[in-house]
């Protein structure tokens, strides 16, 4: 029923608990924003669910099974992750990087699982090239395709598009949108509230640990949140493009 | 009176002659005896005045030998014979001596080798204390070379010739001696394991081992050094020991056999292995002598006695 | 090129073990040394030269090599850090540590040397583990623990060498590395310790390739992190250690043999790893080698050798290699 859930989790780092009984509910097959002003715990909510933190009171489960219960490489099967800097330091080619996402499996391919992750992320041509030559948004594709080998049900990204350009974050977030069509779901932390409003289905919205607003982008995504949780004042505007409405910081 | 006839100014010129003749022989009577003086050597009693510090073992044994051992006031910690100078006080090991020890034990001398750094020479001369430095000696003849050295800086020297002599009646006698003896094949193991140390052809050690009718068989090689290959390519008929500092004779020999190679030697597995006091045979100074004879002993065994 | 390369590594050492045979102070000659080997010899002392003297030094320096530039191929994976040696956490300062201690208390010969530096390397990093990791094994705390170990331990045994005079030599000349008293019974010991760790390591190469990816993707791709790095790292530490118990710290090995080998092959940890372990093998036979040469009457220690060969043969394979890593 759920991608995702917590149930009364508790927990966060040695020196700072970032959640204190926090109940959240992912729902399946969409695209869901997670975001929230610096420090509300958007990046550490994820960790808890591929293994990085292990919470100290509550549980945290995906697809149905609990965490804790599972080993790392059961996990593995059950979601992606695309880390906001996945740089890597040594010349692996993109194909070694990512048949990694076949860890789980053995290293076996017998669906072709690969070449279908690269083809959907559109970096087939940049098979035998070296990771340490590829520009930031072909990094960002590589990594993409590499959690999607993996094939679990949920994907989850740490701010995937913050250093590229508008060309780059293009792609990526429309692609991400695709998958999210194909059933995916796709759980996306974001700093843009533009981005946020133009692809995501529903919104998670944090303050300080807690989830302050959880629904629908456009219920989420208002004034009276934006002031509540950013202390902004917003505007609407209209995208003919689109054919809706967004709501823009104001600026001055 | 004789010179009554000569004129009045030449009586007068024979006074003042014979006046200062006079004059002349008091002079020479009084200063005579100081000037006889030599300046340099001082007296008998400005010698027992003379404290001396020791930063050798073997300069602490020919000063007890030459009867001036209660001029010494401090020694190091490796001055360990006669047992007299244990009462001394000790300013620490050669290498780290304690200088602020040293001086305040206020010596006017210091007798030191040269393995004194020159850190502690320059201070030993800023606190205006006089060093005797007693040179490396590489040869058996040089021993008597030292002694000599110290014995006339303590004029002492009739008793270091004494000493001396009886030394060179020793070792004629263990010379010739040794001469009737089977020569044997001998290894000086001075340290074994991560390194092979031997006295080596250009050691004093090495021309000892002569002297008593052995064989080094690291006659060829040089400073100290040796190796596990010769060894066993040599395969001596003797192995003589010292004990390894902070062991006794019983654990350097059991380390020893136990370790190969030199567990596989022919020496070893025939027992022909023998212990001498490396004190004795590594300070040159009195007792060199009878640690020739002592080698001798050793090299022999029941042959020599 | 894998497969060339690694014939190339294995008949090179072969040789060069060949030419080492016929080198030492009680100069036997090359048609001496092969009628030796055959067995057709009829000078005793010469055959247990070369058996008993010889032969097992070539090979504990060709053991040693590769269990030197295996483990800093793990290391260089666990640690995420190119300049990563085997010597990192501590296992060469506690070794000699441990030596020094045991010499001067006086129970050298009771506990034996290479007893005394395994217990002092396994102690120091046994240590650095608890106080440099708290919930997990976190890379940059362990690094830094290890070096702070690094200095403490190195003044400690500076300090006893100092107070402790007439054991300098002997207490310096171990730390300095050395093969000389290499026995059979190390080559047995040897042998095992590679089979224990070189093996499970060849087969987590594909774990080793992933430790350097970053946190995040590596758990999140099925690696269970803390245990692989646990187990890497006391697989490395123990054969390290024992290598250093036996014949000193040799240096520079660990470090440079899988950067010659990613140099050439490639960082995949399937393709570099035996190869790693063949340059580790080479390079430290041909030190030891060299360090029988060189000197007239007795031997330089090994590691001052691997030092001055490797750092200029590292400048120049970085300079001609497939990229700079800073």
């Amino acid at each position: 029923m759920y991608s995702l859930e917590a149930r009364g989790l508790t927990g966060g780092y040695d020196k700072q608990e970032v959640f204190n009984n926090l109940d959240l509910a992912v729902p399946k097959g969409k695209f869901i924003a997670l975001t929230g002003p610096n420090g509300s715990g958007k990046s550490t909510l994820l960790k808890f669910f591929y293994k990085e933190l292990i919470p100290t009171k509550g549980t945290v489960h995906i697809g149905g099974s609990e965490v804790s219960s599972l080993t790392q490489k059961n996990l593995a099967r059950k979601l992606g992750f695309v880390p906001q800097n996945g740089r890597i330091d040594y010349d692996f080619s993109v194909l070694e990087a990512v048949s990694m996402g076949r860890y789980a499996y053995g290293g076996h391919d017998e669906e072709g699982s690969i070449e279908q992750a690269m083809r959907d992320c559109d970096i087939l041509h940049l098979t035998h090239k070296r990771v340490t030559e590829l520009s930031g948004g072909e990094m960002q594709r590589v990594l993409l395709a590499r959690s999607l080998c993996q094939q679990g049900k949920v994907l989850l990204l740490d701010e995937p598009v913050n250093h590229l350009d508008v060309k780059h974050q293009r792609t990526m977030m429309n692609l991400l949108k695709r998958l999210a069509e194909k059933n995916l779901s796709v759980i996306c932390v974001l700093h843009d509230l533009l981005l946020v409003q133009v692809y995501s289905d529903e919104t998670i919205l944090l303050k300080k640990g807690s989830v302050f607003a959880n629904g629908p982008t456009e219920e989420v995504i208002c004034h009276d949140n934006l002031k509540a949780v950013y202390n902004i004042d917003a505007h609407k505007i209209h995208d003919p493009a689109l054919g809706r409405d967004l709501w823009m910081p104001t600026w001055y | 009176m004789l010179y009554a006839h000569y004129s009045k100014g030449a009586r007068v010129m024979f006074n003042r002659f014979k006046s200062f003749v006079l004059i002349l022989l008091v002079s020479i009577g009084i200063l005579a005896p100081l000037l006889a003086q030599p300046l340099i050597e001082k007296n008998p009693q400005e010698v027992a005045k003379l404290s001396i510090v020791s930063l050798a073992p073997n300069a602490t044994e020919t000063l007890y030998a030459l009867g001036v051992g209660d001029l010494l006031v401090g020694r190091t910690d490796y001055c360990t014979y006669p047992e007299e100078a244990l009462a001394l006080p000790s300013i620490g090991t050669l290498y780290n001596p304690s200088l602020e020890k040293l001086v305040s034990l206020q010596p006017d001398l210091a007798i030191s080798t040269a393995f004194v750094s020159d850190e502690l020479l320059l201070a030993l001369e800023n606190a205006g204390i006089e060093v005797l430095t007693l040179n490396l000696q590489e040869t058996f003849g040089r021993t008597y070379t030292l002694i000599r050295e110290i014995a006339q800086r303590v004029n002492k020297v009739k008793e270091g010739e004494l000493i001396i002599l009886t030394m060179q009646n020793q070792v004629k006698d263990v010379v010739e001696k040794a001469r009737t003896m089977e020569k044997k094949r001998v290894y000086f193991m001075v340290d074994f394991g991560s390194f092979d140390g031997t006295a080596t052809g250009d050691t004093y050690i090495s021309e000892m081992l002569g002297m008593v009718g052995a064989i080094n068989i690291a006659q060829e090689a040089t400073r100290w050094t040796y190796s596990k290959e010769l060894l066993v390519a040599n395969d001596p008929d003797l192995i003589v020991m010292s004990k390894r500092w902070g062991q006794t004779e019983e654990e350097t020999l059991k380390e020893f056999s136990n370790t190969k190679p030199y567990s596989d030697l022919r020496a070893t597995k025939e027992g022909n292995l023998v212990f001498v006091d490396s004190d004795m045979i590594s300070r040159q100074g009195p007792r060199s002598a009878a640690a020739l004879e002592l080698l001798a002993q050793a090299v022999h065994g029941d042959d020599w006695l | 090129m894998r497969k060339r390369l690694a014939l190339a590594l294995a008949l090179s050492t072969l040789l060069l073990g060949m030419v080492s045979l016929t080198l030492g102070p009680a100069g036997i000659s090359l048609s001496d040394t092969l009628l030796n080997l055959t067995g057709r010899s009829v000078n005793a002392s010469q055959q247990y030269i070369i058996f008993q003297l010889r032969l097992p030094r070539v090979l504990t320096a060709i053991l040693c090599g590769t269990i030197l530039g295996g483990a800093g191929a793990v290391f260089q994976a666990v640690l995420r850090n190119p300049m990563a040696d085997p010597f990192v956490l501590g296992v060469s300062a506690g070794a000699s540590f441990g030596v020094a201690l045991s010499i001067t208390l006086g129970y050298s010969a009771f506990l034996g040397l290479p007893f005394s530096a395994l217990l002092g390397a396994l102690a120091t990093t046994a240590l650095i583990f608890l106080v440099g990791t708290k919930h997990k094994v976190s890379q940059t705390t362990l690094l830094l623990t290890g070096v702070a170990a690094n200095y403490i331990l190195s003044a400690g045994m500076t300090l006893l060498m100092f107070l402790n005079h007439e054991q300098y030599d002997r207490i310096l000349f171990w730390t300095l590395g050395s093969f000389t008293s290499s026995t059979w019974a190390q080559v047995l010991f040897m042998v095992l310790c590679v089979l224990l760790f070189i093996v499970p390591m060849r087969l987590s190469h594909t774990e080793m390739d992933m430790l350097l990816l970053d946190e995040g993707s590596a758990l999140a791709a099925g690696l269970p992190l803390q245990k692989i790095r646990i187990v890497l790292l006391l697989l490395a530490t123990f054969a390290v250690a024992t290598c250093v118990a036996f014949f000193g710290v040799i240096g520079f090995i660990g470090l440079m043999a899988p950067h010659m080998a990613r140099l050439i092959l490639g960082p995949k940890h399937s393709k570099m790893l035996l190869p790693t372990c063949l340059f580790g093998s080479f390079l430290l036979l041909g030190s030891d080698t060299l360090a029988r040469l060189l000197l007239p009457t007795g031997e330089m220690p090994v590691g001052v050798i691997t030092s001055i060969l490797g750092a200029p043969l590292f400048i120049w394979m970085l300079r001609k290699g497939r990229y700079a890593y800073v």
